[in-house]
């Protein structure tokens, strides 16, 4: 359930269904309870100063549009924090979103979008792992 | 996470109480790095370094402003601001699930751990935040200003109230920049040999800092004419972090031991043992020259807000001067060159003029002048580059020095004559192709491939001797 601030503006407005072929930065194991589940549920108290838009950023799961810019991303990532594996996974997944996953954001300038996920969502069985990249 | 029992101290303290967040610098799915500053206004970044099931460890170092905007700018690694750092010893903290601090560990910088470096080459990939927009901005121009020279140029008669002639504007713009490009230069090759940097052409890597090192005039004043010079060193990206420094100390240098010297006896034995008469000359007569009593302008030094004169350029005494900077005598030197245009009756031959002696009705020597030069072989010593098509550069001739900026390959040199700048052209471009052609290309940066390619695009038989 989201605080009453933060329904009211998320999913933001300007989010739609689509088809869409996705990539996303997972654990190994597809299975891993870690790789699918919205940061500020994971993590509520890195919100703790952060604004309703970016609290509702955090309900989404984050996703590119590509797997180069997924690994440009993570790239610019491991640059700066060789650890970065074991904070947003070492593995690179990819599947298609579908209409009934829920609502995406705009793809922004570096390929990435949040997909709010709809309540009989699960991503689990929708995504293969590519390949390894921390 | 990493055990660090053998390589830090427990602190008994967390030494920065009360911070501020002022922004995240990297985040995703949460912060990776982030800048905070406390109460006395210190600079502290947090750089995510590891987690277990309930701590997060954060590396926190403290960083000054001008720092940070250079890294924002990508002119230093986020590797090197930890490496380079003014602290011995950073300060590694764990924090738990409430966010309270379990564990401080100081930690001598050469003892981190590896994998809480970052990598080499880690300049920032990211957008600045917003709030740094403006006050970047503001930042750089006070670090620009903080170390200025500050110069107040003003008619010594009143014929025009306080308007100054441009001619005298630009003689003193010219020569503060030609005696501070000698000043470079000649401490460049002072201060260090091909030896420092061999993976790197020397006479090129000269001619980048030159480049780099243009004086900037980041404030003025009109009524009078007042302005601050000075030569970034916070924006450009550095070959090396220890040329960095060198430029900002050379800056300084130059400020105290050119503009703002008192150059008496005392000051003047100091300056014959470190220089010989020819870089003098190229150094100081430049500035000689702006200082002369005969001329109908005086220079002051003046504050940063031009208000306070500290004092006014006065020409050095006979005997200084004499010593300072000695005639140079003609066998010591080559015969100083000159721009002549030259107007003359004559008759095309082979589409070139011929004019007679007798025919020439006017010759006047050029203070400035354009020349587009063309090859379609670019050779020195026994090293030819025999080129697809015709290679134009300028050659710009202002005052006695010819320059040549050819942007394309970062090439800026600058010589008294005309020939030699053209060989050092020549020069330079060939030992860039050596480089570039010798070196695997995984060696080889991304701009340097660029250029490789763009090189191997004009020539089309080389004939090199590597």
């Amino acid at each position: 359930m989201l605080e009453a601030g933060i329904a009211e503006i998320c999913p933001p407005t300007e989010s739609i269904q689509r088809e869409i072929q996705a990539f996303r930065f997972i654990y190994e194991r597809i299975e891993d309870d870690r790789n699918f589940i919205p940061v500020y549920i994971k993590k509520p108290q890195r919100f703790n100063h952060k604004s309703d838009a970016e609290k509702c950023s955090g309900f989404g799961i984050s996703l590119y549009n590509s797997e180069e810019r997924a690994i440009k991303k993570y790239s610019s990532l491991i640059n700066v924090v060789q650890n970065i594996g074991k904070t947003i996974g070492t593995h690179l997944a990819e599947g298609k979103i579908l209409k009934d996953f829920g609502v995406t954001t705009p793809i922004d300038g570096e390929g990435h979008f949040d997909l709010h996920e709809s309540d009989t969502c699960n991503l689990h069985n929708k995504f293969t792992v590519v390949r390894k990249i921390a | 996470m990493e055990n660090l029992s053998n390589i830090a101290f427990v602190s008994t303290h967390f030494p920065y109480p009360d911070l501020n967040k002022v922004s995240d610098l990297i985040y995703y799915e949460g912060p990776i790095l982030s800048h905070f500053v406390d109460k006395k206004g210190k600079n502290l970044l947090y750089l995510w370094v590891d987690n277990d099931s309930s701590r997060n460890r954060w590396l926190i170092f403290e960083i000054d402003k001008s720092s940070l905007i250079n890294y924002l700018h990508k002119g230093i690694s986020l590797r090197d601001l930890v490496l380079k750092n003014r602290s011995d010893f950073l300060l590694l903290a764990d924090i738990n699930e409430s966010l309270g601090i379990e564990f401080s560990n100081l930690i001598k910088k050469e003892n981190l751990p590896e994998i809480y470096l970052p990598k080499e080459g880690s300049y920032f990939e990211f957008s600045i935040p917003q709030i740094y927009a403006n006050s970047l901005e503001d930042e750089y121009l006070h670090s620009l200003l903080s170390d200025s020279i500050n110069l107040k140029i003003e008619n010594k008669t009143q014929k025009y109230l306080s308007a100054v002639k441009v001619d005298n504007l630009l003689t003193v713009l010219r020569n503060v920049k030609l005696s501070f490009t000698s000043f470079i230069s000649i401490n460049f090759r002072k201060d260090f040999t091909s030896e420092d940097f061999l993976s790197l052409n020397f006479e090129t890597l000269i001619s980048t800092v030159v480049k780099d090192s243009e004086l900037l005039i980041p404030n003025l004043e009109y009524g009078s004419f007042c302005a601050s010079f000075t030569t970034d060193y916070l924006m450009s990206k550095e070959i090396s972090p220890k040329i960095q420094q060198w430029r900002k100390d050379t800056f300084l240098r130059f400020k105290s031991e050119v503009i703002e010297a008192d150059l008496d006896i005392n000051a003047l034995q100091p300056l014959l043992n470190k220089y010989d008469d020819f870089d003098r000359k190229a150094i100081y007569s430049p500035i000689l020259e702006i200082s002369k009593d005969s001329n109908d302008y005086k220079i002051s030094i003046t504050d940063k807000t031009f208000k306070k004169i500290k004092r006014t350029l006065k020409p050095i005494s006979k005997p200084i001067q004499d010593k300072l900077i000695p005639k140079i005598k003609s066998i010591d030197i080559e015969k100083k060159e000159s721009l002549f245009q030259i107007i003359g009756i004559g008759e095309k031959v082979n589409e070139q003029p011929k004019i007679s002696k007798k025919n020439i009705l006017e010759s006047k020597e050029l203070d400035y002048a354009e020349l587009t030069q063309s090859t379609n072989t670019i050779f020195y010593h026994e090293n030819e580059l025999y080129l697809k098509e015709q290679f134009d550069f300028k050659i710009v001739y202002d005052r006695g020095n010819y320059v040549i900026d050819y942007t394309p390959f970062e090439i800026h040199l600058e010589n008294v004559s005309f020939e030699s700048v053209k060989n050092e052209l020549y020069k330079s471009i060939i030992d860039l192709y050596k480089r570039l052609t010798k070196v695997n290309e995984k060696e080889l940066s991304l701009k340097e491939i660029k250029l490789k390619n763009e090189l191997l695009d004009i020539v089309s038989i080389p004939n090199i001797k590597y």
